[in-house]
């Protein structure tokens, strides 16, 4: 209270009650109207609320069943999404979020993904005999909290946004009570992400001092005036960032995932390294885009004078360092799952060559976050499809280590063959949606004419054969003592192949997906 | 504002509380091995956000409360965190029977 | 503007100054000094302390305090909202646009939320001293014979 006993004078404190009562009527106007663009959100809220308070209600052999509820809610979201269309071009609520087709392709992708996962989730038998009601809830919530963090235009929407989904993200990482790696794992997770969004909130701060705003796009438009204090702005830019790259684990702010990852239960870990990273990317590409906009991300003159803090060659360094740090980290790992995690570091390396190039140079160029957004879509469908498979062998044979995919390939062909694919998807080679979504990458850096980041990316590449090909390997070359057959179920089956296709579609057929980024609108005021 | 430097309490003066307060929080979460005051050093890590919050909304754009609503909105996110954070330690504590942060090493680094 | 305050300043100096000689110099001076080993006990009155100084609360006293810190933070949103509440309906009821009941809509949604929170936990049987076990009737506080009152924390929380 004792700031606000500290403005001397009433004037100073700026609505007066006259104010309210004239702007009030308008702002209720506004609110109502912009209802309808908010449906989506409005759905997953009522879904949280009905799944915790439904399974409150229902016997505890029952509470499987609220994955069905769940799964319902998110594919009604989905629907609604959809059907508002991904032209809209207009700011709701007062500027809090924006209503764009790039907000709308991320809500869709985010959707799919969990729409991915929940079956995931039926499928675990670590999960029989608890209360699940809890976990969709939470899971709802979290993505919740991503559209939020996709589509929101003001920092305080983004900041509540970004903590909503990690909140429950901690708590979906140590779900499985008793078990002592989930709790080590939710511990790390929790004061890793607290340390980095205490650090974003006071970089947020001072961009906001620096700018006097919260709004993305007047925060941007303020940094060109404040450019004398170049280094105030390189203090709060890399708070910020510490925020965002926890979010997509990239690399000063990476220690957390591979415990984090290794910890959750296997379809959670999905959803982490897929959805949570892919929401992470929507608000940093936003952000960044914004400054871009309002050209203060190419701080080169025409004499060749750099002035205040050159944003793609920092951008560039972190992701080389992400991509090298996650690639040899994963040379050395025996359980797959902590494999998939290092490897996850690597792609977020990769993507953020994205941001790195995102300054459009030369004529015909890809932008560098069409680039992203596709290869956000096939990084989805491989790395979900690969966790899918691992999640299965892990229930089958009770085992995440290397080992027990040993002679996979004569035990069950479509398992052995789907991740195969998956992995080669990973690697980035033909003919496949990783291949695709990389090349675009990897135009978009060289276009802007950073080579050096293209052929770090490309050593990468070659690095992370190996430890990919290894598991081919193992699963196609190598006898194991145990042929006997996996058994699968027809929908299981079924759910694998759906996997493999959008994966192998992006690697042939890409020119309508990439048309289709191409056309998305972007809103930043 | 302006005339005697030394009983006005001006901008600086908030920022600087704020900064050492920011420092004093991320000691305390590198220092501290109890999970428990690694919690308390983050709250002053988002209090030390706070303070900049209402001291720029008060001298540098006091034509909007935006400063003054982030500002609400930390607090809630704090009380939120230390709910989930506390739980979680709970969590642990009742598996290795320590909040030591050091014992909690199952999962390789 | 210096000197307006001049006279906190040296009452706060003087206040210092006085509890620092209080502290240091006065005791130094009177108070007495025996050295044996009764000195260095804890209470240094002949009971000897039992136990550990760790007391171990109740699991109760965390999940109630929890809950109420919840709704305590909640109720700082209700705050803004009955600030303006009157220049709000007086601001629509002069528009005459809208609905003149959207500020207490809006604010009993908000409620609503947490309302569903409380509901909850009330179900979970947070709100409850003595948690009923799964399967067994509620136990009474105090405990009686044969009950120890204790619950089982593991119990339903899955």
């Amino acid at each position: 209270m004792m700031f606000f006993a500290l403005s001397k004078q009433a004037g100073q404190i700026a609505v007066t009650n006259a104010d309210v009562q004239e702007k009030f009527p308008g702002l209720v106007q506004e609110i109502t109207s912009n209802l309808g663009a908010f449906l989506p959100e409005l759905i997953l809220a009522v879904g949280v609320m009905w799944v915790i308070m439904a399974d409150l209600f229902t016997r505890r052999e029952r509470s499987r069943r609220m994955g069905f509820h769940a799964f319902a809610f998110v594919a009604v979201a989905l629907v609604s999404v959809i059907c508002h269309g991904f032209s809209g071009d207009q700011e709701l609520f007062r500027g809090m979020i924006v209503d764009d087709g790039f907000g709308a392709f991320f809500k869709v992708l985010l959707l799919v993904g969990t729409l991915i996962c929940i079956p995931m989730v039926m499928m675990t038998r670590s999960f029989d005999g608890r209360r699940m009601g809890e976990f969709y809830g939470l899971l709802l919530g979290s993505v919740l909290g991503m559209f939020l963090m996709v589509t929101a235009k003001n920092m305080i929407m983004f900041f509540l946004g970004i903590e909503f989904a990690s909140y429950t993200s901690y708590l979906l990482t140590g779900y499985l009570k008793g078990d002592r790696r989930g709790a080590e794992g939710a511990l790390k997770y929790v004061i890793y992400g607290s340390v980095a969004s205490g650090a974003m909130a006071y970089g947020l701060s001072l961009l906001y001092g620096l700018t006097g705003s919260l709004d993305m796009a007047d925060v941007a438009q303020g940094l060109i005036v404040s450019r004398t204090t170049d280094v105030t702005v390189l203090i709060a830019g890399l708070l910020c960032f510490a925020g965002f790259g926890y979010k997509i684990a990239a690399f000063p702010m990476h220690f957390w995932s591979p415990d984090v990852y290794e910890g959750a239960p296997i379809p959670f870990t999905a959803f982490l390294s897929v959805i949570s990273k892919a929401a992470g990317f929507a608000v940093l590409l936003r952000f960044a885009e914004g400054m871009v906009g309002t050209g203060n991300w190419e701080l080169t003159l025409s004499n060749g004078d750099v002035v205040g803090v050159d944003w793609p060659l920092v951008v560039g360094v972190i992701s080389a360092l992400t991509m090298t740090v996650g690639n040899f980290a994963a040379l050395f790992q025996r359980n797959l799952k902590r494999l998939l995690a290092y490897s996850s570091i690597a792609h977020a390396g990769y993507l953020l060559m994205g941001i790195a190039a995102l300054a459009p140079g030369a004529e015909n160029a890809i932008p560098g976050w069409q680039a992203i957004l596709f290869y956000l879509v096939a990084y989805l469908f491989m790395n979900l499809g690969a966790f899918l498979v691992v999640s299965i062998i892990a229930e089958k044979t009770g085992r995440e280590t290397l080992d027990a995919y040993r002679g996979l390939g004569s035990r069950s062909a479509l398992l052995s063959v789907a991740l195969g694919i998956f992995l080669i998807s990973l690697i980035g080679l033909p003919p496949t949606g990783g291949f695709t979504g990389k090349v675009q990458l990897i135009k978009a850096v060289v276009d802007d004419g950073q080579i050096w980041l293209a052929l770090v990316a490309v050593v990468n590449t070659v690095v992370s054969v190996y430890y990919y090909a290894r598991i081919i390997r193992l699963m196609f070359l190598e006898e194991s003592d145990d042929t006997s057959k996996v058994p699968l179920s027809a929908p299981v089956s079924a759910f694998v192949v759906l996997m493999i296709v959008p994966v192998l579609w992006l690697g042939v057929f890409f020119g309508s997906t990439v048309d289709f980024i191409r056309d998305l609108t972007l809103t930043l005021g | 504002m302006g005339g005697n430097t030394f009983m006005d309490i001006g901008l600086g003066h908030y920022l600087a509380v704020s900064a050492i307060l920011f420092a004093l929080g991320l000691i305390v979460v590198m220092t501290r091995r109890n999970a428990i005051g690694i919690l308390m050093g983050l709250e002053l890590l988002l209090n030390a956000a706070g303070i900049n919050f209402v001291a720029f909304n008060r001298f540098s754009a006091p034509e909007r409360m935006d400063g003054q609503i982030f500002v609400i909105f930390i607090v809630i996110l704090a009380a939120a965190e230390a709910a989930t954070a506390l739980a979680l330690v709970l969590n642990i504590y009742h598996q290795i029977h320590t909040a030591n942060v050091d014992e909690a090493h199952l999962l390789k680094q | 503007m210096l000197f307006q305050y001049a006279h906190a300043l040296i009452g706060f100096l003087f206040g210092m100054l006085f509890v620092a000689l209080q502290v240091f110099l006065l005791v130094r001076l009177l108070a007495p000094r025996v050295k044996e080993p009764m000195k260095d006990s804890t209470y240094e009155c002949g009971e000897p302390p039992v136990g550990d100084a760790w007391v171990r609360f109740d699991m109760r006293f965390y999940t109630m305090a929890l809950i109420f810190i919840i709704f305590e933070v909640e109720a700082v949103f209700l705050f803004p909202w009955a600030t303006v509440y009157n220049d709000l309906i007086a601001g629509l009821r002069a528009a005459g646009t809208g609905n003149v009941l959207f500020p207490f809509i809006e604010v009993f949604v908000f409620i609503l939320v947490l309302g569903v929170g409380l509901i909850y936990v009330w179900k979970k049987g947070d709100m409850d001293w003595v948690k009923a076990m799964r399967g067994q009737p509620k136990q009474s506080w105090p405990p009686t014979e044969g009950s120890t009152g204790e619950r089982d924390v593991e119990k339903d929380v899955a």
